[in-house]
């Protein structure tokens, strides 16, 4: 039973190869004997029609069963991103812990160590040979781990996964928060002065998965830039017939070598690569997750070509709206 | 000794590079200097050599983090050992890179990255294994002895050259050595002006000929 389960899709699709073998040699059988045995008009006529349609069945087949291995692939990827987020969600409770502890660690080991160490022995010394001044760049590299570990605590919680209202000027500045320590540690600003006031009725998590990927994406094409001016990105909102939300970066765009950009929204479609041996790197999900997720809600995504760097349009209709 | 120049666009990096030198270079043979990735390739190269160093060691992302600067930097490590390789064969050049990938491994520049993590412990304390700094040294040592036999190959020629010995495969491992070691020590060249002076004026002469057999002709041209 639990083998039909799990193996059941792969007997069907030996089934159905086989089916589709067969019909593909009966064609041609029939051809064959078309061939050897002159039949009259009207009959052959009606034998090249079935074979013709059985033909035209099996490529259907075959593109079908082309179709299903793409989709285990993708579900492959996914199953197991999930499952680290599932880990982490299962987690949750050791991890707030040692959150907890990270906000006070080096406040106790800078008090117990001044209790009997004087700071003025250091003052001439170089910052890397003081103790005091490793201390403050720890407490800071723990406050990074702290954002780090809020932020994939915070990815996977329940009430993200309810649909309700969201209010998006709201959502943004709170997805701005949330990256403020990389943005800044990357010079990188983001604008969301051009967001209207929009409510929504989404699933925050979904939103999570298109803003998240496409700033991902954006702070992995600032490494590339080649071009000398500051780093931004906008995010721009307003309602009129529907709910239009503009995302831009000012990076290098997309690459000139990408001879049909729609391709990036192809799942497993990936230009990320490694910059030592040109393998590719990338998941090839972000951007094929972005359109889907906006598809699921009804909405649209469509590739903008700004003339500096990369931009996206997100439609959704007004129904969205409260 | 010898001196090493680290490049990395973040303050903290250099810190770590340094401390890791001083706790392995135990017989204090190593110089460190540091600096911010330049703005262009062409001013980081002007640094590199006006910093008369024996190696260079480079970040690999220098265009991630703008804590420390604030400026765009249009090339990462590779590329910036790749320019001073086509400048200086042989030049010991080393990248690391914080990207613990297994795709490192199988780059065309297995032996000169390395994982940045080794400067905080990670590196493997065996004795078959040379660390990371025995390589920049045995690099750097293999980059010397190069130089001091071009030197003397040179000097050989040079003494041919006076004997008027040099046949035309000579003359030009000559023109190759002397090259070499003008870019690599930053030296003046070594080979005497009379040869060059005389190729020069030799190519001169068959020019002028050139010359007068050109005005001959378009003055015969210019009589018919």
């Amino acid at each position: 039973m639990f083998f039909d389960e799990k193996y059941g899709h792969i007997k069907d699709k030996e089934k159905v190869e086989e089916l589709a073998k067969s019909i593909l040699e009966r064609s041609r059988k029939e051809k064959q004997e078309k061939k050897d045995t002159p039949n009259t008009e009207q009959e052959s006529a009606d034998l090249t029609n079935s074979s013709h349609k059985l033909v035209l069945l099996a490529e259907l087949n075959k593109e079908k069963n082309e179709k299903i291995e793409r989709l285990e692939d993708e579900q492959k990827v996914l199953r197991g991103l999930a499952s680290s987020g599932i880990v982490l969600a299962s987690f949750s409770h050791d991890l707030s812990k040692l959150n907890d502890v990270l906000t006070s660690r080096v406040d106790k080991v800078k008090s117990l160590i001044s209790e009997k160490l004087d700071l003025e022995l250091y003052k001439n010394e170089e910052d890397r040979k003081n103790p005091f001044v490793q201390l403050e760049k720890m407490q800071k590299q723990d406050l990074k781990l702290q954002n780090w570990l809020n932020f994939s605590m915070g990815a996977a919680r329940k009430d993200k996964r309810k649909r309700k209202q969201l209010f998006l000027d709201k959502y943004l500045n709170d997805l701005k928060a949330d990256w403020l320590t990389i943005l800044e540690n990357r010079g990188i600003k983001l604008d969301l002065s051009e967001v209207g006031k929009i409510e929504l009725r989404v699933f925050e998590i979904d939103f999570d998965s298109i803003f998240n990927n496409l700033l991902v994406n954006s702070f992995d094409a600032f490494k590339h830039s080649k071009e000398n001016r500051d780093r931004i990105i906008t995010i721009k909102a307003k309602v009129s017939k529907n709910i239009t939300i503009d995302y831009y970066d000012n990076g290098p765009g997309l690459s000139q070598d990408i001879a049909d950009p729609e391709k990036v929204f192809d799942p497993l479609y990936t230009t990320k690569r490694n910059a030592f041996t040109g393998a590719e790197e990338g998941t090839g999900l972000g951007m094929w997750l972005v359109k889907s997720v906006t598809r699921e809600n009804d909405g649209e995504a469509k590739l903008l070509y700004p003339k500096i760097g990369f931009g996206l349009r997100l439609i959704f209709p007004a129904k969205f709206k409260k | 000794m010898y001196r090493i120049l680290f490049i990395d666009e973040e303050q903290d990096d250099i810190e770590y590079f340094k401390d890791y030198i001083e706790a392995k270079d135990v017989s204090n043979s190593f110089e460190v200097i540091a600096t911010y990735p330049s703005g262009n390739l062409v001013e980081m190269l002007d640094v590199i050599w006006s910093s008369h160093v024996d190696a260079i060691i480079t970040d690999f992302m220098l265009n991630e983090i703008k804590e420390n600067i604030k400026y765009n930097v249009p090339y990462n490590g590779v590329e910036l050992v790749r320019e001073v390789l086509s400048r200086r064969e042989d030049f010991p050049c080393f990248v690391m890179t914080a990207f613990d990938d297994d795709a490192v491994g199988e780059s065309e520049d297995v032996n000169i990255v390395y994982i940045k993590g080794i400067l905080h412990g990670t590196e493997k304390e065996t004795k078959a294994k040379a660390n990371f700094l025995d390589r920049v040294k045995n690099q750097i040592l293999h980059y010397r002895a190069k130089l001091e036999s071009a030197e003397n190959r040179l000097l050989e020629l040079i003494k041919k050259s006076e004997k008027n010995e040099l046949d035309a495969g000579e003359e030009e491992e000559m023109v190759h050595l002397d090259s070499l070691i003008e870019k690599s020590l930053d030296k003046e060249s070594v080979v005497p002006k009379i040869i060059k002076e005389k190729k020069e004026s030799d190519s001169l002469s068959d020019l002028l000929n050139k010359v007068d057999l050109l005005t001959k002709r378009l003055g015969g041209d210019g009589e018919n």
